[in-house]
Formats: structure tokens, sequence, C-alpha cells
């Protein structure tokens, strides 16, 4: 019970990042914000992978952290010019 | 109390959605889809879909937003006046009238599940105990090997058409250590997937998008793919998968008489080997989709 | 000892939370990117951690704690690198 609320936290911090994505004003203030919505989403699967008692949730969430640097990579690494 | 939780889930995808639409800046629309994934991927978990869950954190998180990033480089910013309020308007008729057919057919359909009591009924003959796999690997064998036939098509098509080869320099020493851990930690957790698909959620694809998200790091550190010797082997491995899985196919024909119709009681082991051997292709064939043909090979900036 | 254990998982995963909360408020209201990659990468190493230490502390079995530190190194190391490389990128 106590943990499905602290899931449902933990999902509001990763939707707290959209009204950056809106705003921005620079390329990295978006990329910053997906790279927050990413930590969330491993917090919420790990907490809901607590509630429901699901082992397989946090190979999910190791998935998501292992990949997590990637769309950051390739905007530091690929783009070069401020749009 | 798990309502609020799936509101807000189909909420924010939703609003991702949205944003990746109408942002008018292209890495505010990739970052919108990216993090549209992440909310996908809760939805299957949501839904009991841990496979699905699994394959949308691999492919949505990493790999579509490595490569959309990479188009939207090439493509430069949004031009102002793009498309017609025509297109837009015949758009919203066809989405309309899509989202009504699905309404429809949940509304007026029987709820009746027809394939899970089939599959478990039969999951035992299969050598796996994940109906997942042994759908995907025994009963459905055929499909499989054909997904992984228009993947190697997708990447004779990029082949044909000779984008520009990208050949990004190190951003900064300091992604060393983050390279010295996260590779090989991914490599490691795709063996994991890999073995773990037999009995539990994972699988092929699941760990094939593990170690391309372990490449696409060394690729956009500039550590793989600087010669066109590596292009040639990526493409090699692609296509060894391909025959390897065609050489099951028809060494399992010969042994029984029916196409992957694998000897009784070795079906786990026919698995594991076409599933390790697929692994790599896909891994292979991803990489160089994203890398591009190894012709041309020139600094793109 | 069980309600003990439970009840620090609890508060640290509260506290993760909480961790987590304040880095999307910074994220959302600070004035300019590198204040809010400041905010950001509080979330990334300390709010996640906290929330893995307390998981860790309610877990069943002490088998899946693995996952949980993996995940953590993960998240953090990967966090602190492209927090650099945006930081460099956006000073450029």
């Amino acid at each position: 019970m106590i943990l499905d609320l602290l899931a449902t936290a933990a999902l509001v911090a990763t939707l707290a990042a959209l009204p950056r994505l809106v705003v921005g004003p620079t390329a990295a203030d978006r990329i910053l914000a997906a790279q927050l919505s990413g930590t969330g989403t491993v917090a919420t699967l790990l907490l809901l992978g607590a509630a429901s008692g699901a082992p397989a949730l946090f190979d999910v969430a190791l998935v998501f952290a292992a990949l997590s640097a990637i769309a950051g990579l390739a905007f530091v690494a690929l783009w070069r010019r401020d749009p | 109390m798990s309502t609020a939780f799936d509101i807000l889930v189909a909420l924010g995808g939703l609003a991702c959605a949205g944003i990746a639409l109408v942002a008018g800046n292209r890495i505010g629309s990739v970052a919108a889809f990216v993090i549209m994934g992440f909310f996908v991927a809760l939805a299957w978990v949501r839904l009991g879909a841990p496979d699905v869950a699994l394959a949308e954190a691999a492919i949505g998180a990493g790999l579509t937003g490595a490569l959309l990033l990479r188009s939207a480089n090439r493509l430069g910013p949004v031009r102002e006046a793009g498309v017609p309020i025509a297109v837009h308007g015949i758009a919203a008729c066809l989405s309309l009238a899509l989202a009504g057919g699905i309404v429809w057919a949940f509304a007026t359909g029987t709820a009746e599940a027809v394939y899970p009591s089939l599959v478990a009924a039969r999951v035992g003959e299969s050598g796996v105990s994940n109906p997942v796999t042994a759908v995907l690997l025994n009963f459905r064998a055929w499909d499989t090997l054909l997904e992984v036939a228009v993947l190697v098509v997708a990447l004779l098509l990029v082949s044909g058409l000779a984008p520009v080869r990208i050949a990004p320099a190190p951003p900064s020493e300091l992604v060393l250590p983050f390279l010295r851990i996260v590779v090989p930690v991914a490599v490691l957790l795709a063996g994991h997937l890999l073995w773990k698909g037999a009995t539990a959620p994972g699988g092929a694809f699941q760990a094939a998008a593990l170690l391309t998200g372990g490449g696409l790091a060394l690729a956009l550190c500039g550590l793989l793919g600087a010669g066109r010797r590596t292009g040639h082997v990526l493409v090699l491995a692609g296509l060894g998968g391909l025959a390897l899985f065609l050489a099951a196919a028809l060494g399992a024909a010969i042994l029984t008489g029916g196409l992957l119709d694998y000897p009784a009681g070795s079906a786990k082991v026919w698995i594991i080997a076409i599933e390790s051997a697929l692994t790599l292709s896909i891994a292979a064939m991803l990489v160089s989709l994203f890398l591009g043909p190894s012709e041309g090979v020139r600094d793109d900036r | 000892m069980t309600l003990a254990l439970d009840l620090a998982g609890i508060a640290l995963a509260a506290a993760g939370v909480a961790f987590l909360l304040l880095a999307a408020l910074g994220v959302w209201r600070l004035p300019d990117t590198l204040c809010r990659l400041h905010a950001l990468t509080k979330a990334d190493t300390a709010g996640l951690a906290l929330v893995a230490a307390g998981t860790t502390c309610l877990l069943p079995s002490a088998g899946g704690a693995l996952s949980l530190v993996l995940c953590v190194v993960l998240v953090a190391i990967s966090g602190a690198t492209i927090g650099h490389l945006i930081g460099r990128a956006h000073q450029e």
C-alpha cells in the first residue's frame, strides 16, 4: 500500500519533467528532461517490483539503467549546432 | 490506489505523444518520444506483460532515441510553414477512424482469449518453460525466421541507399570510465536475459538490443566502426544469424520431417543455439543500421 | 527485526522519492541550464541509491539485491557522465 503510494510519487517525478520539455529553451534542457524521466522510471520500476514481488521488473529496470545514457550520448556526440 | 498510478501512466504517455507531435523542435520531439517509451514500458508492466516491457525498454529507451537523434542531426532545424492544413485534417480523420474501430472492436468482441490455454497445454513439449519463448522459437518459429529476414532486408536497403556514415569523435576523455563499466555490464546483462529467456521474461531480441546499446555507446565515443573492416564484419555477422537459422530449419526438416520441428528431447539445445546466434546477428545488424554502410567513410561534421 | 527492516526500507525509499521529486521541481523551476543540470544529477545518484537501498530492505531474500546494486551503479555513472558532457557542450 505505502509502496504503491511511493511508486506513484516516483511516477509524478517522472511526469514533472514534461513542462521542461515544452519550454526548453535549449536542446540541452530537453535532453536533461529525458534523462530525469529515465531515472524516475527506473525508481518507479524498483518500487513497483518491491510492491508486487515480481523480480522480472528488476530486469526491466536494469535494461533501462544500462541504456539510460545512450540518448544523451547520441545527443552530445551528434548534435553540434544549437537549433 | 493503483488506479491513480494507471491513469497517470496513460496520461503521461498521451501527453508525451502530443508534445512529440507539436513541439516544433526536433530535439524536443525526439526527447518526448523517448519519454513516451518509458510510459509505454510502464503500461506493459501494469498490463502483466514484462516480456514486451523488456523489449520496449531495450528498443525504446536506447536505440530509437539514438536513431532519431541521428536523423534529426542530418535534417537540421524545423522549417516554418511545413505541413498544409488538409494533411492535418486527413491525418486527424484517419486517427479518429482507427481509434473508433479499436473502441468498437473492444466493445463488441468477445473477451475470450484463445491462445493462452492452447500454449499452456503444449508448453511442456517445447523444451522451455517461458510461454513467450516457446511460441517465438518453437510453435511459431517461422514468424521469427521471417522477422529476422525483414531485418536483413532493411540492412540491404540501407546499404543500397548509402547514407553518410557517422564518425563521431570522442566527446571527452571522461567517457572512458563510463564505457569501461557500462559496456561490459551490458554484455553480461545480454547474456543473462538470453539465458533467462527459457524460463522467465527475456530472450534473443531483448539481449540483442542490450548488446546494440553497448555497441552504440562505443560507436558514439568513436571507438567502433571507424574502419571499413568493422562494417564488413558487422554485415557478415548479421547475415550469419539468418543463415544459421535457415540451416537449423533445414536440419530439423531432415531430422524430423517438419520444418523447424525440433527432434524430441533436444528442443532446448536447438532453441538456445538459435537464440544465441540470433542475439549476435541482430545486434550486429542494428549497430550497422545505425552506423550506415561501410563505404564512403567520412567525417560527418 | 523484520518490522524494523521494513520500516527502515520504507523510510529510505521515501527519502529517495523525496530526492526525485525535489530534482523534478528543480528541473522545472530553476532559472538556467546549469542549475537544472545540478538538480538532475542529485536524482541520478542520491535519489535512486536511496530508493534501491530501501527496496533492498523490503526484499524477501537477498538474492535480488545484486540487480538493485547494478541499477544504482549504472544510473549513477551514466548520470554523472552525461551530466558532465551536457554541461561541457552547453558551455561551448
